[in-house]
């Protein structure tokens, strides 16, 4: 390690921050692992879901305090002290020393990019050939294109099926009558969702029926501006009388 | 009379669907319920918190044997009557009122509110001339539109407040004659119900009895599981008794007058 003289608190806290990251990334990554090989069938789609989303808020997370910490992390290398028990701990050793990736960690990246620069320019790290042209004719942005679509499409579709019931109903008059009121029932549907009130707090209604009255919302400001009015008019007065009185006594 | 109380919240799209469930709990038809609330406040201002306690030295001695006692609190009251739609359409209604005060809930996190209530049936007379020689100023009136069931101990009403559209505050006294129901506009513009689940508790605070009713009413709570999320709100927003409001720079002059 590098000679504790020079290691600040700041480098601490980042290597600390990048290790605390880590450890919670192995956990969840352990986690997913064990719900795969225990559950005989396997665990169902939701907690998968929710698991991976965990995942990836940690990986995102480490991946924010490495490019915050940038500077400091590439500034530090590995080197042992000489009283590190080398004989004892030689695996370990090799380990901290070791550069190069395991080979079956660098087959991963490889074929991890390889599955990238399908779809995507991948720079100095895929092999060009491919990158932009695909089988079926996606290029980077295109992708992009389509999941900034699919998001929203796909927050009408379920607000369609969770909260308008009567939805058919208004397909099977849209297709009676289509030649003079085509646009109605988009008219009718449209604005009254969007202007759908926001439902009052339970708290309200409640304390409107034992008070007789919507809870008032105490003005904080206001009393503050009150309070700052009436110390600047006594400091106003005192100053005011000061005055006077040195002016009295110069006469 | 105790009062055991749970809330919980049932958006109108989903107003018949649960009340169709409930018959189903409950194994009875929805009885429709319309009450008239009108609430009153005490014409006095409270006491200003810790005033009964003695400031300053030269007078406390004097006073010392002077009986301290807690500011009293003063509370909002309702007058309810209960009202059928054929009053509606007549405009006026000669069923009897119900004077009505329900305490605080009590404090002590039981998962359901508790609160002390009582009701006096007012036989005869103008309810508001009475209200108003005890000392009462007339607040607001709302009305409460809803269904009730009863299952086992439990009074299930399923309920929306309403209220008569336009200007409140310039009322002194409640309404002569009814409006008419269609007049009437939720005071939640989003038309959200409210299911209320209690369990009346007769015996004078009995607390095995009251035990025993916050059992039922987390059964019922666990029962509805999934339909209506049942819960216990926050202990203030129940509070009927009137506040002490101390604005204390709020009497000053502007300094632009004063200048």
């Amino acid at each position: 390690m590098q000679s504790a003289s020079s290691m600040t608190t700041d480098d601490l806290k980042a290597l600390d921050q990048a290790r605390n990251r880590m450890v919670a990334i192995v956990k969840s990554l352990e986690g997913i692992e064990g719900d795969l090989m225990r559950h005989e069938p396997l665990p169902n789609w939701p907690s998968l879901q929710k698991s991976s989303a965990l995942l990836l808020r940690n990986i995102t997370s480490l991946l924010n305090s490495t490019t915050t910490n940038n500077e400091a992390l590439q500034r530090m290398h590995s080197s042992p002290l000489a009283t590190f028990p080398g004989q004892s701990q030689s695996n370990l050793l090799h380990q901290l020393l070791r550069k190069k990736l395991e080979p079956n960690v660098e087959d991963w990246i490889s074929e991890g990019l390889g599955y990238a620069s399908k779809f995507c320019e991948m720079g100095e790290f895929g092999d060009g050939s491919a990158a932009g042209q695909t089988e079926d004719g996606l290029d980077e942005y295109s992708v992009s294109e389509l999941w900034e679509w699919a998001g929203p499409a796909e927050n009408d579709i379920a607000r369609q099926v969770f909260t308008a019931e009567d939805e058919d109903e208004e397909d099977d008059e849209d297709d009676e009558d289509e030649e003079d009121e085509e646009d109605e029932p988009m008219k009718d549907a449209a604005p009254a969702k969007d202007t759908e009130p926001p439902r009052l707090p339970l708290g309200t209604v409640l304390t409107y029926m034992s008070t007789g009255a919507v809870p008032k919302v105490v003005d904080r400001a206001q009393e503050e501006r009150d309070m700052q009015a009436a110390l600047k008019m006594r400091q106003a007065r005192t100053a005011q009388a000061e005055m006077d009185r040195r002016a009295g006594i110069t006469r | 009379m105790h009062e055991l109380l749970l809330f919980g919240l049932v958006p109108r799209a989903r107003h018949e669907q649960v009340l169709k469930i409930l018959a189903g709990v409950a194994a009875m038809q929805p009885q429709r319920v319309l009450e008239r609330h009108v609430v009153y406040k005490p014409q006095r201002e409270p006491d200003e918190p810790g005033s009964n306690i003695r400031r300053g030295a030269s007078q406390g001695i004097v006073q010392k044997q002077a009986k301290q006692t807690a500011a009293r609190d003063l509370y909002f009251t309702h007058m309810v009557q209960t009202l059928t739609e054929d009053d509606f359409k007549e405009q006026k209604s000669q069923a009897p009122w119900t004077h009505q005060f329900n305490d605080v809930p009590d404090t002590g996190d039981r998962g359901v509110t508790v609160r002390m209530v009582s009701g006096t049936d007012f036989v005869e007379g103008d309810p508001h001339a009475y209200m108003a020689a005890f000392g009462n100023n007339f607040v607001s009136e709302h009305y409460m539109d809803g269904h009730r069931y009863v299952h086992k101990n439990i009074l299930i009403l399923l309920h929306q407040v309403l209220t008569e559209p336009g200007p409140r505050s310039a009322e002194q006294s409640p309404k002569p004659s009814l409006p008419t129901f269609d007049s009437l506009t939720p005071l939640d513009p989003s038309g959200t119900y409210i299911l209320q689940a209690s369990i009346r508790v007769v015996d004078n605070g009995s607390p095995a009895l009251i035990d025993l009713g916050v059992e039922e009413l987390k059964a019922f709570k666990n029962l509805m599981k999934g339909c209506v999320e049942l819960d216990a709100p926050d202990r203030l927003v129940l509070d009927t008794r009137v506040k002490y409001q101390a604005r204390p720079f709020a009497n000053l002059q502007p300094p632009a007058a004063a200048a």
